[in-house]
């Protein structure tokens, strides 16, 4: 993303300049309209789409190629105690019973907090290279982490994409494994509800619905998609989801899955 | 295999792009900044339109949703009557922010910030932990030309239509 820059007057070399060309192209999908996941402290919750994430007395901030940890025992004066590299393209960060799942445009990081002010990088997946620069918020139940990857390829303004719901079997920490993965439109957040999984997909204005009781065999569930114009990020907070879009958000009544209510919905204002 | 993918890719990208090497001019994008002085000016303002949503969070009743590069409305969600937000707290050029308890942390350019929440309507700017954030140096999602960004005039909160002449800068997105 942030090697989006060419700059066309200087000697480079040919190769050099398709390189960044390259990276421009893979690392400048993701805007800042696609950023994060669900993380739970003790008393409140993100969307899927974050940098940030807060868990037993530490702060965890994503830089593209660092995971930042900050000591908040002076919960007003954040102290920086430890910086983790990793590839480019960090971009989501969820945190699941002391492990820290990463989305980023390579794949899956998984990082473990046993010793929460000096995280360790316990896995990383790769990803086929249809997938390669993918744009990837994730969420966990139990054994199995699931993440949205959407793309959009815009090579001299062409634009093509395969975007996805991807699952993975991650009992093993150390070695997650990828189980199936399910093309979608235009994903972006998602959120957990039971054993039903939604993600938020502009591209079909849905929330599109997963059966996850088997995550092994996840199944779509249209009979359960749920409209609404150009989903961005959800919170799931008991029988209510709240649903964030570019310039609105709405709140469901999940308590009858069958027959989701909007509760209220918040527009652009004037 | 990657490799060889990278390869090909580059040579199409090299080969079909416009591979001129003297700026650009015509139609493009600059930067709009904030001072580095004027990313302190956090705290409650009245309530703004939502126009770039970003992340969100929630916190009981509390519903905080990032403005782009402009602060946070709270709405309580709990009030179905309630159309308009409680408040807005400024915080300029943020992308993104946490909660904890009572402190809510920001990104501000290139600072982390702590602000206290435990008054919604009348929050206090803490602390700033400098230079520990990247910010995003170019447009998003637009592909073109653009003027590169100048740190010297402040922090990039916005980009602008507007004819450039000669800028060296472009993105492919």
């Amino acid at each position: 993303m942030f090697f989006a820059i060419q700059q066309i007057n200087m000697k480079l070399n040919l190769n050099f300049i398709g390189m960044l060309i390259l990276t421009g192209i893979l690392f400048s999908q993701c805007s800042a309209d696609e950023l994060g996941s669900f993380s739970e402290s003790e008393n409140g919750a993100s969307g899927s789409i974050t940098r940030f994430a807060v868990n037993d007395g530490y702060m965890y901030s994503l830089n593209p190629n660092q995971i930042q940890t900050f000591d908040l025992s002076d919960p007003s004066e954040p102290e920086l105690v430890h910086e983790l590299t990793t590839d480019y393209g960090l971009e989501t960060i969820f945190i699941y019973e002391g492990n820290a799942y990463l989305g980023s445009r390579t794949g899956l990081y998984i990082l473990g907090l046993s010793n929460p002010a000096e995280p360790v990088i316990l896995s990383q997946t790769t990803r086929g290279e249809e997938f390669f620069g993918g744009c990837d918020p994730v969420v966990v139940k139990g054994n199995y982490a699931f993440s949205t990857i959407k793309i959009i390829e815009n090579i001299c303004g062409t634009f093509n994409s395969r975007s996805a719901l991807i699952v993975y079997d991650v009992s093993n920490l150390e070695n997650p494994v990828e189980l199936g993965a399910y093309d979608l439109d235009e994903p972006n957040g998602l959120g957990i509800v039971n054993n039903l999984l939604f993600v938020c997909d502009a591209g079909s204005d849905k929330l599109v619905a997963f059966d996850i009781s088997d995550p092994e065999n996840t199944q779509p569930l249209p009979e359960l998609d749920f409209p609404i114009e150009n989903p961005f990020d959800m919170i799931v907070d008991g029988d209510r989801v709240i649903v964030s879009a570019m310039t609105d958000f709405h709140i469901l009544d999940i308590s009858d899955l069958s027959n989701i209510n909007i509760i209220k919905s918040i527009k652009k204002g004037e | 295999m990657k490799a060889v993918f990278l390869f090909l890719t580059i040579c199409f990208i090299v080969s079909s792009c416009n591979t001129e090497h003297d700026g650009h001019s015509g139609l493009g994008m600059q930067p709009t900044y904030v001072t580095i002085a004027q990313l302190n000016e956090i705290g409650n303002i009245e309530v703004q339109p939502i126009e770039q949503s970003g992340p969100i969070y929630l916190k009981g009743d509390f519903f905080f949703m990032t403005e782009n590069k402009k602060g946070i409305h709270v709405f309580d969600i709990a009030d179905e009557q309630q159309e308009e937000a409680l408040t807005f707290i400024s915080i300029p050029a943020i992308t993104d922010f946490t909660i904890d308890d009572n402190y809510l942390y920001a990104d501000s350019w290139r600072d982390l910030i702590t602000i206290d929440i435990a008054d919604i309507y009348n929050v206090q700017f803490l602390s700033r932990q400098k230079n520990v954030i990247d910010p995003v140096l170019f447009p998003l999602l637009y592909n073109g030309p653009f003027e590169c960004v100048d740190e010297s005039k402040g922090a990039v909160v916005g980009w602008e239509e507007i004819e450039l002449n000669n800028v060296f800068c472009h993105t492919t997105n």
